[in-house]
């Protein structure tokens, strides 16, 4: 009777550590699948040309023609840097091929130099634990010179400034700051405060603030006061995203990203808060990557995700579309290996995101048929077997595809209860 | 025993005659500050070019409205009153005053600061029509711009002329402090 016992005590014991070897091996088994197959995804360089009037795509392993137009023509080095000459206008400079203009447009070092953008965003960006505490710098240093604040502000249900030496609230500028902001019909909690806490630029814009309304609020330090001003720009827009921009022209203030997937630069002039839309499909910031070369004429905007890179050129100063342009990705070893290893796989880890906690994810259903294979296996592997055990096994084995597999046959059997 | 307290009492005696010697400067300090707040006198853009030349270094409040800023450094503005048409010029100064923020265009804002003078002497001005002159013959398509100066110029002689003067002044202000008025 006691032994009876003992085997059932040990299968229920095994069932559980079955279970729990099948699911380490859903989180182990894919990342190293992947290292063995996986391909680095490269995508070319997209540049608008402005003397060709189309997309050109840049790619140095080739040496002898680097770049190429969305029409297949090839260019050799030299064409590369005439071509695109506001892109290579430095080397065109130490070679003294610099034009003097272009369409009636002075095109020295330093024009181009204040018209150029360059800015990349990643989902990761969008999709990262914060801290929850600022530094706000003096926009308007009198000496000149940014310099790092010698406290820091957490605006949650309200604002506060917090002395980093002494660990206290500066309750009069707290107040100073709060009691502005409710004048200006900020409504709290704050859902984001957006800025860039960073000497090493060459003006500061302070804060972007999301109140509880979904209103954007601008709040910097200027002469060690306040400036806070609603931006009205939700007026028009449903904004869930900001990303600061120290543009050298000061044209804009940064990106702004809309919840219909609309990506806007912020301008300002005169006090007024102006979004403009750049003229691309919708943008999904939790999966696709942006990246933004400008200069004096066009933007050369780039979106990456998992269908390929599409390439899109907008004009400098209205960003509506004058060109596009896109490369298909090509599937690796490892996006079939993937489709039909399991079912479904464990991730604590995202390319997109950088909170860690676990996640299922589906491979569709090429892994089904074979996890239905695995389990007709096991069952010709297991018909010696009693019929609850065999029955455990092809389940297990059908949910989880090789993972179970794996882990039924490395453990030991079910004990037969006589 | 008797010194001790004689020490003690003198101590005591110090420390109160500080406190109030404290207490009594920071009154001094606090009222001369109000003092000099009451003294400095506010005006409009036009009534202080009005009486401009006989305030000159002195500190003075102007209201008036930012027409412009440097969007670069911020370091100076351009304010306007009722007349849309005479602008002034206000430079960052002082230790408190970094700039004005480009936002400022379109607000209206109390100054305070030092009026400045600069003159225009009779030989600048001499140099300064030379070299319009020298422009206009090079017929490089700036005729319209150097019309304007020249009538610029003609317009300054004729205000030295009427006002006895042998230089023209033109006024600017080394800014302080500002409050914007809401």
């Amino acid at each position: 009777m006691g032994r009876k016992v003992s085997m059932r005590s040990y299968n229920k014991l095994l069932v559980v550590v079955i279970i729990f070897t099948t699911t380490v091996l859903m989180w182990v088994i894919p990342p190293f699948a992947k290292e063995l197959t996986k391909s680095p995804e490269k995508y070319p360089m997209g540049y608008f040309s402005s003397r060709l009037e189309r997309l050109c795509l840049v790619d140095f392993s080739d040496k002898e023609f680097p770049m190429r137009d969305k029409l297949g023509n090839k260019y050799n080095s030299d064409q590369y840097d005439t071509l695109l000459p506001l892109l290579n206008y430095r080397r065109l400079m130490g070679k003294g091929l610099l034009p003097d203009s272009m369409r009636g447009v002075e095109t020295s070092p330093r024009t181009l130099m204040s018209k150029s953008v360059v800015f990349t965003h990643k989902p990761i960006d969008f999709q990262s634990p914060h801290v929850g505490l600022y530094g706000l710098l003096e926009s308007m240093p009198v000496r000149g010179n940014l310099e790092m604040p010698t406290d820091l502000f957490r605006i949650k249900d309200r604002v506060e400034f917090i002395d980093a030496q002494s660990n206290s609230v500066d309750i009069e500028k707290s107040a100073k700051f709060g009691n502005l902001l409710l004048k200006r019909g900020y409504t709290f909690p704050t859902q984001w405060a957006k800025g860039d806490c960073n000497t090493r630029k060459a003006y500061d814009e302070g804060y972007f603030l999301l109140d509880a309304n979904g209103r954007l609020f601008h709040m910097k330090m200027v002469n060690s006061q306040p400036y806070i001003k609603d931006t009205q720009v939700s007026e028009e827009i449903d904004i869930i995203h900001y990303v600061p921009y120290n543009a050298p022209d000061k044209r804009f203030y940064g990106f702004l990203f809309s919840s219909g997937g609309g990506v806007y630069i912020l301008e300002g002039d005169a006090g007024i808060y102006t979004p403009r839309k750049i003229d691309i499909p919708e943008f999904d910031l939790t999966c696709d990557n942006i990246s933004i070369m400008g200069n004096i004429f066009y933007w050369t905007v780039s979106v990456t995700n998992d269908s390929g890179r599409a390439y899109y050129a907008v004009k400098t100063d209205d960003l509506s579309k004058v060109d596009s342009f896109k490369v298909e990705r090509t599937a690796d070893l490892w996006d079939m290996t993937q489709e039909w290893l399991m079912p479904i796989t464990i991730s604590f880890q995202s390319k997109s995101s950088d909170y860690i906690y676990p996640r299922l994810l589906f491979n569709g259903c090429k892994s089904l048929i074979l996890s239905l294979l695995l389990s007709l296996v096991m069952i010709y592997i297991s018909r010696k077997r009693g019929v609850r055990e065999v029955i455990f096994r092809m389940f297990i084995v059908l949910a989880t595809g090789v993972a179970g597999f794996i882990a039924i046959l490395i453990l030991p059997n079910f004990r037969k209860i006589n | 025993m008797k010194t001790k307290h004689y020490l003690i009492a003198l101590v005591a005696l110090l420390a109160v005659s500080c406190i109030g010697a404290g207490n009594s400067n920071q009154t001094s300090t606090s009222e001369a500050q109000q003092q000099t707040k009451a003294e400095i006198k506010t005006y409009s853009l036009e009534e202080l070019l009005e009486v401009a030349s006989t305030l000159v270094d002195e500190k003075v409040t102007i209201k008036a409205n930012v027409t412009h800023t440097c969007k670069h450094s911020g370091r100076r503005c351009f304010v306007t009153g009722d007349n849309p048409n005479v602008s002034f010029r206000v430079e960052a100064a002082g230790s408190r005053l970094g700039g004005f923020n480009r936002e400022l265009v379109g607000s209206e804002l109390a100054i305070t600061g030092i009026l400045r003078e600069k003159r225009l002497t009779q030989e600048y001005i001499d140099q300064w029509e030379e070299q319009v002159k020298e422009k206009e013959g090079k017929e490089d398509g700036s005729a319209e711009s150097c019309g304007a100066e020249t009538a610029n110029i003609q317009s300054i002689r004729k205000w030295m002329k009427d006002n006895g003067k042998d230089y023209y002044a033109t006024y600017y202000m080394d800014g302080e402090s500002y409050e914007v008025i809401e």
